[in-house]
C-alpha cells in the first residue's frame, strides 16, 4: 500500500476551490451569456436580452438557408465519423501492435493535423481541391474533416488499448480464431467505449470546424459554421445564439450519452 | 487423439542475441514435457515457436509427420494456456469456454453441453454463468484450462500457468493438472522455470540455457543423473566438490571414491556432486559402502521440516546438508564447531562434467 500525501486541512484548501471556480467561470460564462440571448426579442445581440421569446429559433427553423446548412453540416459529421473512426481505430491499432520503433513514431506523424495552424491546412486544401475539382463538394468536406478528426479517434482509441491485455488476441488465435475474427470478437469488444468517443470528438470535430469550411465548403454544401460566420459579418441578430446554443445542447447530449454508455460498458 | 511433436534445429535470434540454437526435441504422443530454465534459456520462444506466434528462421516442427511451421497459429489445433490467463472480461465464463467452440461452428446446446463438460472438469461448472472478474485467481486458472481443452486440441501449451497462484495452490493445482493430464492423455508441452514443478508433473524435462536443451530426461534422471553442473545446479540443491584423477580413480580428500554403478572417473574435468539430503551423518562404527567426508560443524539453520546444516571441510569448501526435525533427531543434531564425519553412500557417488554439455 502506498501512503498519500498528507490531507490538506479542509480551510487551507479555500484558495484552491477559488481558482477552480473562477477557472469554470471563464470557461462556462459565454454559455450563460449565448444562451439568454438566444431566448431575447431584440432585433440584436445585446445582453442581457430586454424581453423573452423563441422569434430566433423560429427564424432559424423557417429559414430555408439554415436548414440546408445544417442538414450539410450533419450528414458531412456523420460521414466524418464513418470515415474517421475505422481509419483512426486501424491507426491506433497498428502503432500499438508495432514492434518496430519506425511504425510506432507514426504516431507523432498523425497527430500532425492538429499541429499545424488549420488555416494553412485550409489554404493547402483549397489548391489541392481546385485541381482535384473538390472545391465546394461534400466529399471534399468529409475528407478534410476526417484529416482533422483521425488523430482524435487515434489517440483516444490508443489509450483504450494500454488498458488491454494482448495476450487476449494471442490466446483468441490459439483457440482458432483467425487474426481478423481476434480483433472483432475479442479486443474490439473490449476497447469499444475508446472507438465510440472517438466517433464522438470526430463528430464534435467536423460540426465544429470554421477555417477549413471557409475555404473549401461553400456553394450548395456550405456547412452551418461557414453561414454562420458569414451572417455574423453581414448581420448582427440573434439567430446565430440560437444555433449556438442549439450546438451546446447536441454536444452535451452527446457527452451524455457516451458517458451513459460507458456506465453501462461497466 | 495423442500425437508425437517432432523439433529438428530450429533457431531464433533476435539481433546478436541467441534465443534459440539449433533446438532439436522429440516428444512422445501423450507425453507431459516441461521445458525448464531460467529467464533468457529459451524456454518460452521455443514454446511459442510451437504456438505459432513466433516464426523461427530456420528448422522443421512436424506433429504426427506434417510440417505446421507454415500453418498460422488458429489451424494448427493447439490448446494454449498463458501466464496471465488472458481470459475475455466480456465474457461469462460459459461463454468464454464455449468461445473456441463457437469459432468452430458449434451450435448453442452443444456448445453449451461441452462447455460444461470441460468446466466439470476443472470443478467449475457451478460457475457458468460468473463473469470473469468474479472469480478467484485459482479459478481463473481452471477456466482458462477448460477453455484450452474444451476443443478437444491435439496438443496442450502451458506457459508457467501457475507462477500467479500463491505456493499451496500451485501444489495443488499441479497434482491436479496431472491427473487431468493423465485423464485426457493429450500431447503437453509445459513451460517453468520452477525446477520441483517439473519434477512433480513431467513424464520427461528438458533442460535449458542459453538456447541450448541440455539434457532431456524422467525426473529421476535429471536429478540424480544430471549431464553437467549446470544441470546439477539448477534442478535442486548441489554441493560441488572437486576430485582428482589419480590411477582411474576419483579420490576426494585423499581417499579414493566408491562410484555408483555406470559412473566412471573418466580424464577429468569432472566433480563430485553431493545434494543435501544424500548425506548422512557417520558414528564411530564403519561404514564400508560410504565415501567418508571429514569436516567441521559451522552453522544449523531449522527450517521447520528439515534442519540445515553447513559443514566446512579441510579443503575450505562448505557443503550443506539436510536432516529431517523429529525430535530423536533434533537431540542428536551435532553442535556447531564440532568436528563431523559425513558420509555419502557409494549408490549416490555421482561425478559430473565441470564443462557445459552443449
Amino acid at each position: 500500500m502506498s501512503v498519500g500525501p498528507l490531507p490538506i486541512a479542509p480551510y487551507r484548501r479555500l484558495w484552491l476551490y477559488g481558482v477552480v471556480a473562477s477557472v469554470l467561470f471563464f470557461l462556462v460564462a459565454p454559455i450563460f451569456i449565448v444562451i439568454p440571448i438566444s431566448f431575447s426579442d431584440s432585433e440584436f445581440l445585446e445582453f442581457p436580452p430586454r424581453g423573452f421569446s423563441l422569434r430566433w429559433y423560429a427564424a432559424y427553423f423557417s429559414d430555408p438557408q439554415w436548414m440546408a446548412a445544417t442538414r450539410v453540416s450533419l450528414i458531412a459529421a456523420s460521414l466524418t465519423v464513418l470515415f474517421a473512426t475505422p481509419l483512426g481505430t486501424a491507426a491506433a491499432y497498428a502503432i500499438h501492435r508495432a514492434q518496430s520503433r519506425w511504425v510506432r513514431s507514426l504516431h507523432v506523424l498523425m497527430l500532425l493535423p492538429q499541429m499545424v495552424p488549420l488555416i494553412l491546412i485550409g489554404i493547402g486544401l483549397f489548391y489541392v481541391y481546385i485541381q482535384l475539382g473538390l472545391v465546394n463538394s461534400m466529399l471534399g468536406i468529409v475528407l478534410a474533416h476526417t484529416l482533422l478528426a483521425t488523430p482524435f479517434v487515434v489517440v483516444t482509441v490508443l489509450a483504450g488499448l494500454q488498458s488491454f491485455d494482448m495476450t487476449q488476441e494471442k490466446v483468441a488465435r490459439s483457440l482458432g480464431a483467425s487474426w481478423p475474427v481476434a480483433f472483432f470478437t475479442v479486443t474490439l469488444p473490449q476497447i469499444r467505449l475508446s472507438v465510440v468517443s472517438g466517433a464522438f470528438f470526430a463528430f464534435i470535430t467536423s460540426l465544429d470546424e470554421v477555417v477549413i469550411g471557409l475555404f473549401v465548403a461553400g456553394g450548395d454544401n456550405t456547412v452551418l459554421t461557414r453561414r454562420m460566420f458569414l451572417s455574423l459579418r453581414d448581420q448582427i441578430e440573434p439567430t446565430i445564439a440560437a444555433i449556438s446554443s442549439l450546438l451546446i445542447v447536441i454536444t452535451l447530449a452527446a457527452l451524455i450519452a457516451v458517458a451513459l454508455f460507458a456506465r453501462k460498458a461497466d | 487423439m495423442a500425437c508425437s511433436i517432432t523439433i529438428r534445429d530450429v533457431r531464433k535470434t533476435y539481433g546478436q542475441f541467441v534465443a534459440l540454437d539449433s533446438v532439436g526435441l522429440d516428444i512422445a504422443p501423450g507425453e507431459f514435457l516441461t521445458l525448464l530454465g531460467p529467464s533468457g534459456s529459451g524456454k518460452t520462444t521455443l514454446l511459442m515457436i510451437l504456438a505459432g506466434f513466433i516464426r523461427p528462421e530456420a528448422g522443421s516442427i512436424t506433429v504426427d509427420g506434417d510440417e505446421i511451421l507454415r500453418k498460422p497459429p488458429h489451424l494448427r489445433n493447439i490448446g494454449m494456456v498463458f501466464q496471465n490467463y488472458a481470459l475475455f472480461p466480456h465474457m461469462s465464463v460459459g461463454e468464454n469456454v464455449g468461445y473456441p467452440l463457437k469459432l468452430r461452428k458449434v451450435g448453442a446446446a452443444e456448445r453449451y453441453e461441452r462447455a460444461r463438460e470441460a468446466l466439470k472438469l476443472v470443478q467449475l461448472d457451478h460457475l457458468m454463468d460468473r463473469r470473469i472478474n468474479q472469480l478467484s485467481g485459482g479459478q481463473r486458472q481452471r477456466v482458462a484450462l477448460a477453455r484450452a481443452i474444451v476443443f478437444e486440441p491435439q496438443i496442450l501449451l502451458m506457459d508457467e500457468p501457475l507462477s500467479a497462484l500463491d505456493k499451496k495452490l500451485r501444489e495443488q493445482m499441479q497434482i491436479e493438472l496431472k491427473h487431468l493430464h493423465d485423464r485426457l492423455g493429450m500431447t503437453t508441452v509445459y513451460v517453468t522455470h520452477d525446477q520441483r514443478e517439473a519434477l512433480t508433473m513431467s513424464d520427461r524435462v528438458a533442460v535449458m540455457n542459453h538456447g541450448h536443451i541440455l539434457q532431456v530426461a524422467p525426473p529421476r534422471q535429471i536429478y540424480e543423473r544430471p549431464c553437467d553442473r549446470f544441470v546439477a545446479d539448477f534442478v535442486g540443491e548441489s554441493n560441488f566438490l572437486p576430485v582428482e584423477m589419480r590411477g582411474g580413480a576419483a579420490v576426494f580428500g585423499g581417499i579414493p571414491l566408491q562410484l555408483a554403478e555406470g559412473q566412471a572417473a573418466g580424464a577429468g574435468g569432472k566433480a563430485l556432486l553431493v545434494r543435501p539430503e544424500k548425506l548422512d551423518i557417520l558414528s564411530a562404527a564403519p561404514a564400508p559402502e560410504h565415501n567418508p567426508i571429514d569436516g567441521t560443524v559451522e552453522e544449523l539453520v531449522y527450517q521447520g521440516e528439515t534442519m540445515l546444516i553447513y559443514v566446512t571441510l579441510p579443503g575450505g569448501e562448505t557443503i550443506a546438508l539436510r536432516r529431517g526435525t523429529r525430535q530423536q533427531a533434533l537431540s542428536e543434531m551435532p553442535q556447531v564447531g564440532e568436528p563431523i564425519r559425513l558420509g555419502l553412500h557409494r549408490d549416490d557417488t555421482v561425478l559430473i562434467d565441470e564443462a557445459a554439455h552443449a
